[in-house]
């Protein structure tokens, strides 16, 4: 059996022209990339999660619910991880969950691109979809990312070599900017790459601006920024040059010194830039559904991720109310985590409160986080065994299709299964 | 670049093509007739040298010819035997797409695939199809291709 045009839940592209083969019980994919391919073999893997456990004991789906609620009920302040591999409809329940008890409710975007979204929030982002970058880009900029690696099938499916309206061509119509500290796999494509000094990205956006004001720059300029007043003059050109430019931002700017001031500031060197020529500014998310959180979390909330419900209303605070640091204060006492591995991830110090106190697991593998749980409870893996909506990086919702059933039939999806244990909490 | 590929040569027009020699192998030079142009800019677009560029101001004069003139040349375009191997190193592959989406004869012919990205890694499809350009190659960033046999 066949199943064209299938959405692959896995990084920020939500690849939406995945074809998957079904043969004698196994998974053929094309058009996926090694780690889209890795996610769709779940599918008939025999690690596969398919019965609830609590503390290591297969139990019954109806007690496993009862002490998941058990769980979150008896807590002062628990902590709703809502992991991005998921559909949006779970995550809302899992924001009112939060909201009921009084909780803390969160998302990868806290620890991947938080700070870019702080930065979005104080400047404001000229963005497009990333179709608009396809057809339209004649400079692509990729600043602190490294998408090979990351989003591998960016570079052939949006950004570099497909033919776009305006840009027939492909790759011959499309000039690379590389902006990164290491030589990497995107670097070896690009017409210019930029080595830039670790943690001075605000000192060599700031040399860019006074460039483009008509500022001659001095002889600090290298020693500060690490890149030689001809290479910057080299990019400025290319970019003044561009009648359309898309720029692509990745958590080298916002995981290094400066975080979300470094999107900010690069936010007002664009502003600048749009007074002579088009540019328009993506930010790589890594996860599936990160922006999907953040959509539905604005939508809840009024706050796009961390946000606290103890005084009976939404506060947000990331830094006091982000998961790795209510975990490594313990100011949480339970926690329910859907669909995220936190356990292989999380630095020690977090990881230790999550040890200590209550846990409750949805996921579909075994995995550390798993390990460390008192209740397990077995996820479905969302836009292949049911249905949902996943926002694309470019904030883009995607309507995925279900086409196999899941191998139980206790739930029917994630949001089947927190809406059941919201029922018991409720009781 | 010293040598010419001759992918002008296999697209939908033949008002470009070698003096001698078959699809596949390479060319001392690329002739053209401007009279069977159609101005469709495939020539263009699959030149991985970049080294073809199509003029549109004619296209007015010329639009009503396209329609039958396009037909009588895809009916009588052929494959020719290829003289090049592609040759795959899959556990080097990311499975990117870049190859596939690069290759020229891929977006020309879509449904006859030569290179496709299966279960996550590179796999030639047809090695029939291809004409041993080398922009697979090119646009691979991690070497997972290499052609073998070219002349």
């Amino acid at each position: 059996m066949i199943y064209e045009d299938i959405i692959c839940p896995v990084c920020g592209m939500a690849c939406d022209d995945i074809r998957v083969e079904l043969k004698e019980g196994k998974v053929i994919t094309h058009n996926a990339c090694l780690m889209g391919d890795a996610k769709f073999q779940e599918l008939t893997s025999d690690h596969r999660i398919i019965a609830p456990t609590i503390d290591g004991d297969v139990v019954d789906w109806k007690d496993a619910i009862k002490r998941s609620a058990d769980i979150l009920k008896d807590a002062r302040r628990p902590l709703i991880y809502m992991g991005s591999e998921t559909s949006i409809e779970a995550m809302k329940v899992g924001i009112d969950i939060a909201d009921y008890l009084g909780g803390i409710v969160d998302n990868n975007a806290s620890m991947c691109h938080g700070p870019t979204v702080l930065g979005i929030q104080q400047r404001g982002v000229p963005s497009c979809t990333i179709g608009q970058m396809k057809n339209r880009a004649d400079t692509v900029v990729f600043w602190g990312t490294n998408p090979l690696e990351s989003h591998p099938c960016h570079e052939s499916k949006r950004s570099i070599f497909p033919m776009g309206f305006f840009r027939k061509r492909g790759r011959n119509d499309r000039k690379i900017i590389v902006a990164d500290p290491r030589f990497t796999n995107t670097a070896k494509q690009a017409d210019l790459y930029v080595k830039i000094k670790p943690g001075y990205d605000i000192p060599l956006f700031s040399a860019m601006r006074a460039m483009l004001r008509g500022h001659e720059l001095n002889e600090f300029t290298e020693e500060v920024t690490g890149v030689d007043v001809e290479t910057i003059k080299k990019l400025m050109d290319m970019l003044l040059d561009s009648e359309f430019i898309g720029a692509f931002i990745g958590l080298g700017l916002a995981s290094s010194r400066g975080k979300d001031k470094n999107v900010y500031i690069l936010l007002e060197l664009i502003a600048e830039l749009n007074a002579y020529t088009k540019c328009a500014v993506i930010a790589n998310r890594g996860h599936c559904n990160v922006a999907g959180f953040n959509q539905v979390c604005t939508w809840r909330t009024g706050f796009p991720y961390a946000v606290d419900f103890s005084r009976g209303y939404g506060r947000y605070n990331p830094g006091e109310f982000s998961t790795t640091d209510v975990l490594a204060r313990k100011d949480v006492d339970a926690m329910l985590l859907c669909c995220a591995d936190l356990g292989a991830h999380l630095p020690r110090k977090s990881v230790e409160h999550m040890v200590d106190m209550p846990l409750t697991t949805i996921d579909v593998a075994p995995c550390p986080s798993t390990m460390l749980s008192d209740v397990v409870l077995p996820g479905v893996i969302d836009s292949m065994e049911n249905e949902g909506t996943f926002y694309r990086l470019d904030n883009i919702p995607l309507r995925a299709r279900k086409f196999v059933d899941p191998p139980f039939d206790f739930t029917t999806s994630n949001e089947d299964t927190l809406k059941q244990i919201f029922e018991e909490i409720k009781k | 670049m010293s040598q010419l590929w001759n992918l002008c040569g296999c697209v939908p027009g033949d008002a470009l093509f070698m003096p001698k020699g078959e699809f596949g192998e390479f060319a001392d030079i690329i002739k053209h007739r401007l009279d069977a142009c159609i101005f469709c800019g495939a020539c263009a677009n699959a030149c991985p040298n970049d080294a073809i560029k199509v003029r549109r101001t004619a296209i007015a004069d010329t639009i009503e010819k396209k329609g039958a003139l396009e037909k009588k040349i895809l009916q009588e375009l052929e494959f020719s035997p290829t003289k090049a191997i592609l040759k795959t190193y899959p556990e080097r592959c990311h499975g990117c797409g870049n190859c596939a989406v690069a290759c020229p004869v891929n977006s020309l012919y879509g449904e006859n695939m030569t290179i496709e990205v299966e279960n996550g890694s590179v796999c030639v499809i047809n090695q029939e199809n291809c004409r041993g350009c080398g922009t697979c190659i090119d646009a691979c960033p991690v070497d997972a291709i290499e052609l073998e046999g070219v002349k």
